[in-house]
């Protein structure tokens, strides 16, 4: 279990060092001002079916249920 | 869904930059989304001038000018600058192996193109919004680092940063060439990263 705090301690840094603090968040930014459908895609981790809208990525993902 | 306690804050941030680069390199960005890049800022990091690079792009232009840019990169079939498929970056070929086997694996994974889809599977986008939604669980449990690293070994490793490369220096790229830096540097983030955790 510690090993794994800080396996996962050292790739955060290792991120923040990477992509620079100051930006680290600026991908997420976009999407909630974006607001709307990807907002309520990424809170309900559910379905962000359809929140792309060109014919590349019109992709539909669904988890086949048995 | 329970599953979102079980991402790791880093994780999360990741998806999000993959959500990001899907949807820049999906289809050329509408209005609205050029305003809300506009906004960015960046730090000093190499990253962070790339993310300044593309806000003041933004700012300056419009999405007719958008729709030619991806047109001439990305469209056009035989004349575009790009061809951005991991097939043809793989092998020189379209539809060739590479995508048989992500279609493979998509089927293990549960994953599916969207009915009246056409576009190969293999596109840049796609494989994006592929790796965003299985680092964050969107379709089901997150899966593992461990798991994550074949997805990312096997389909976009590689290729990947090649062709961020190519966007980054293509004769019709103004807005895209910045998305060539962001997606190089992070690509190659996270291949370092996912060689950290091996």
């Amino acid at each position: 279990m510690k090993d794994d705090e800080l396996k996962s301690k050292s790739r955060r840094n290792f991120f923040s060092a990477g992509l620079g603090t100051g930006v680290l968040g600026a991908a997420g930014a976009v999407a909630l001002n974006l607001g709307g459908n990807e907002a309520e895609a990424a809170e309900s981790g559910k379905k962000s079916a359809g929140y792309h809208e060109s014919e590349h990525v019109r992709t539909y993902y669904d988890r086949a249920r048995f | 869904m329970t599953t979102d306690a079980e991402v790791e804050e880093e994780d999360r941030l990741r998806a999000d930059w993959y959500g990001l680069l899907a949807r820049l390199l999906g289809a050329e960005p509408d209005d609205a989304f050029l305003s809300s890049l506009a906004e960015l800022e960046g730090d000093d990091s190499e990253m962070g001038q790339a993310v300044t690079t593309l806000a003041k792009t933004s700012a300056r232009l419009n999405s007719e000018d958008l729709k030619h840019e991806y047109f001439a990169l990305f469209i056009g079939a035989g004349e575009s600058e790009l061809l951005p498929y991991a097939s043809y970056y793989k092998t020189g070929f379209l539809n060739d192996r590479p995508l048989s086997r992500l279609r493979g694996d998509m089927l293990s994974l549960g994953l599916a193109r969207n009915e009246g889809v056409s576009e190969p599977e293999d596109h840049i986008a796609s494989l994006c919004e592929m790796m965003a939604a299985l680092i964050a669980g969107d379709f089901g449990d997150p899966l593992s680092l461990e798991e994550q690293n074949v997805f990312f070994e096997k389909h976009l490793n590689g290729w990947a940063q090649r062709f961020f490369e190519d966007l980054e220096a293509a004769p019709s790229a103004h807005f895209y060439m910045p998305v060539g830096t962001i997606g190089k540097i992070f690509f190659s983030i996270e291949a370092q990263a996912f060689e950290m955790a091996a």
